[in-house]
This record gives structure tokens, sequence and C-alpha cells, in this order.
């Protein structure tokens, strides 16, 4: 019963691949474009890719400037989104230089953090924070701000002193939108680490598209962009299943595991 | 005994949601406020409970003046403020947690409660899964889970159809006849009012004013049949009556 439940609900993703690789396959064999090559060739080639000299290294350095840059961006986007929700004067203060940043092309900023950071590492994890830092406060104070004026009069005639009506009622309230935040920013995030490894040093995984790329190597480039691809997909769908079992009580639907 | 004294509210905008009130509530009464809206009758609630502070005058109970919410009051809301993420359960006992109640003794105290209310075997269920009557139950539940002396409801059973209404009316009787409180209830309906009170307190908006106080002197226990004497309808109407009065002064600004 399980089993069949498991199939059922990968049954769509799988179906909804399959024409596209079909497709692929049609092209590739036509030979229509370099391009595309045969999803075979690329089969071919990923055990090269893989065991190339700089691979491993390439991957971890990615991995750790990720990690710094989502990481920073998390702790800073949800501390002060929090307290511009919270303090009006941070509001105030801020709120103009968010919404600003909100709609900005990121990548315009790149060299900008070149310029602060020196071409290197920092720059890479800047980019990577910096692209994902603004969803996150933006979705933090929304949903700290969309503490409801009934719970929060319910909590303080129960004798619910702040701290507490803020554990206990702000924060599970915002959890939805926050949690959207996040895996709105892992994407983002995502991009800037790619984005930033091709632009500013040709290092790390985004450095490894790139002389693929330059050396006309269709095949590899396609099993590096899968790579990428897959991190990026199994990255958020990790943290959909993260907030479907931490905010499931917010989906519209009545019943748990509503979004299977 | 709860003793509103010369008690006035003017928001910020100047608006006069409360002017000069006094009344006393007796232990173990039943005292429904009634009256149209902007009467005042909720802020009068919130300021007894302590949600909200009197722009003048003092609510004293048992002889000391309060300004703050208090273990002895527990409030049923009108939109229910159930935490849409917590269970039943959880919401039952979140009076006692904000109170500090050891974890197995409160998980104790808000089963029995579920219990009291008729919702055995929906301890674990969100709200959302729940009706509209069930929801209050727990709303009501969470309040007599902290075992207050007066029982304060905002219109409680106003989000309600009329049948469920009326058997969350039944239910509320009947649990105050094996644990007597003090009630007060806010509501603008006048069967409710009148089938669930001793007292009866109509209010007019503009500014909100007490305009009379009426003895409903139906015997208890009160079944359902009650809704259909003499007294009842003769109390009702007499209810509908001074409201109308009230409503339609405010009305033609007379």
């Amino acid at each position: 019963m399980n089993r069949l439940l498991r199939w059922q609900h990968r049954l769509p993703t799988l179906t909804a691949l399959a024409p596209v690789f079909l497709l692929w396959e049609v092209v590739g064999r036509l030979e229509i474009s370099a391009a595309v090559p045969r999803l075979g060739e690329i089969w071919d080639v990923v055990g090269i890719v893989v065991s190339q000299p700089g691979f491993r290294e390439a991957l971890v350095g990615s991995l750790r400037s990720f990690g710094i840059g989502f990481g920073l961006a998390l702790l800073i986007g949800i501390g002060v989104g929090a307290a511009m929700a919270m303090f009006k004067p941070v509001e105030e203060a801020l709120n103009l230089y968010v919404n600003m940043f909100m709609g900005a092309p990121m990548a315009a900023f790149v060299p900008l953090l070149v310029a602060i950071f020196g071409v290197g590492s920092g720059a890479i994890v800047a980019t990577v924070f910096i692209f994902s830092v603004f969803i996150v406060l933006v979705n933090t104070y929304a949903g700290v701000r969309s503490a409801s004026e009934v719970l929060l009069e319910m909590a303080r005639s129960f004798g619910a002193p702040p701290t507490k009506r803020f554990l206990k009622i702000v924060l599970p309230n915002a959890m939805p939108l926050l949690l959207t935040g996040v895996r709105l920013g892992f994407s983002r995030s995502v991009s800037g680490l790619i984005l930033g490894e091709m632009l500013i040093v040709v290092v790390g995984f985004g450095g490894l598209i790139m002389q693929t790329g330059s050396s006309f190597r269709v095949d590899q480039l396609w099993v590096l962009i899968f790579i990428a691809l897959s991190f990026a997909l199994l990255g958020s769908r990790f943290l959909e299943y993260v907030q479907r079992r931490v905010v499931g009580w917010a989906s519209t639907q009545g019943r748990k595991g509503a979004y299977e | 005994m709860i003793e509103v004294q010369n008690v006035s509210k003017v928001y910020s905008d100047g608006t006069r949601a409360v002017d000069n009130v006094n009344l006393v509530i007796r232990d173990n009464e039943f005292v429904s406020l009634i009256g149209p809206s902007g009467c005042g009758k909720t802020t009068l609630l919130k300021i007894i409970d302590g949600l909200l502070s009197p722009s003048a005058g003092q609510i004293v109970i048992n002889g000391y003046p309060v300004a703050d919410p208090g273990p002895d009051r527990g409030v049923v809301f009108q939109d229910f403020a159930l935490m849409p993420w917590a269970t039943v359960l959880e919401n039952v006992a979140f009076g006692l947690e904000m109170r500090r109640v050891p974890r197995a003794e409160r998980l104790h105290r808000a089963r029995e409660q579920i219990r009291a209310v008729g919702l055995d075997g929906f301890a674990d269920r969100l709200p959302k899964q729940l009706s509209g009557g069930m929801q209050q139950r727990v709303g009501l539940a969470r309040a007599l889970a902290v075992d207050p002396d007066t029982l304060l409801m905002d219109e409680p059973f106003g989000a309600l159809d009329a049948q469920t209404r009326h058997l969350l009316q039944e239910d509320l009787v009947e649990l105050l006849e094996n644990r007597p409180k003090t009630v007060v209830f806010v509501t603008h309906d006048m069967d409710e009012a009148v089938y669930l009170s001793d007292r009866v307190v109509i209010m007019s908006p503009h500014p909100g004013r007490v305009v009379e106080e009426l003895d409903v002197d139906i015997e208890r226990p009160r079944g359902s049949g009650v809704r259909k004497s003499r007294e009842f309808v003769n109390l009702t109407d007499y209810v509908w009556t001074r409201l109308r009065d009230a409503v339609r002064t405010q009305e033609t600004g007379a």
C-alpha cells in the first residue's frame, strides 16, 4: 500500500520528464545541433567529468561558499526581517533599501562585490548572500507582521507576557512565510553561486562549467549542468518537505499530506 | 462580585464607546450584555478582562481594583481565537501553559475539559478539521481549563448557525449547572440573552450606555421547552421593544 502510494506520487514527475527526454533523443540522433548530443553520449562522459582532476575540489569549494553565503543570508535575512516587523524605527530606517533591492537585478552588483571583497571566494560568498538575503528578509518580515490581533489578544488574556506572545503566537504564525522565503532564497543562492564562480574567478563548479564550455565539450557541459540542476532541485524538494512537515497546518487542504 | 464603577472608554478618535457605566455582577450570576453594534458591550467586556483600560472609572473584583487579565477570569472569544497550528489538546492547554502549570498536569486537565465539552476523541485534531461549533467548544474548554471564577464570553455563538447555537447554549447551561460560575455574556441575540441569563443588561449606542437591567425570573433548570413558554416570549418581546427604542432614537438622531 505504502509503496503504491509512493509510486503514485512519483509517477507525474517521471511522465513529465519522459517526453522531454524522448524529444531530446530524437533531436540528438538527427544531429540537428551540436548543443544537443544524444543522451547516451552524455551518459558516457559522466565518468570522465566526475573523475577529472579538480572536480572534487571544485565541488567542495562551491558547497562551502554556498553554505557560508546562504547561511549568512538566512541569519541576516531572518534577523533583520523580524526586527523590521517588530520595531517601527528599524522598519522606517530600512524599508526604502529593502524595497529598492528586492526588485533589483542582483547580477549588476557582482562587479561591486569584487571591488569590495577582491577577486576570490569572499566575493563569491557575498554573491550567494546578496542573491537570497532580500527574499528571505521580506518573507520573514511579512510573516512576523501577519500575526493575528485576535490571537495576540487571546494570549494576553491568558496572561502571556510579551516574550511568550512572540514565541507562542508570532513565531509559529510566521513560519509558513518564513520557510517560503528560505525555499525561494535557496534557488536564488544557487544561481548566485554559479554566476559568481563564472563571472568573478573561474573557480569551483561554475568555473568548471566555464572551462568545459569554452573547450566546446558540450556532452561534458551537459553533465555539469545536470549536476547543478539536481542540486537545486533536490535542495528545493527537501525544503518543500521540511515546510510540509513543519507548517502542514497552513495548507488550504483539510488533510495532512494534501501537498502530495 | 464584579463591580463596574463609573466606567467610560473614549477611543483616540473621540468615539465614546462606553459612557459612565455602573454595574454589579454577583457571584455565580449569569449576566448578558445586549445591544446593537456600537453600544460598547464588547468594549466593556474587554475592560472587565483587563485587555482594555478604561478612560475613567474602574473594575473592582471581590473588593480589589483590577487593571490586567488575571487567572480569575477566562475569555471565550467571538472568532474562537484558536491557534491553527496547534492541536485541540494544545489549544485547550494554552491557558495552563501560560500559567506555568507543569506539562503532565496541564495535559491531564486539558483532556478533562475536552471531555467536559463533548470533544472526546478529537484531542489530536487541528482546528480547521473541526466544524465551527466544535471549534467554539475548544474555545470554551480552553477558558474552563484554567478554572476561572468568571467566564467572559464575547458573542461566542454569533458565528454559528441557529441549530448549532441552540445546542451550544443548552450545553453551556448544563456545564454551568455542574460547575457554577459567574458569566458575563455579550450578545445581540434576544432569545439567547433571555434563555441563558439571570439578568439582561440592555445597552444603547453612541455613547454606550446601560438603558435597563432586566431580571429574568424563569425557573432553572431551563429545558429547551422554555423557549416556547409565555414568560420567555414576553421577556424577549420586551427586550426587543427596548432595543428598538434604543436603535430608533439613534437612527433618527432624536
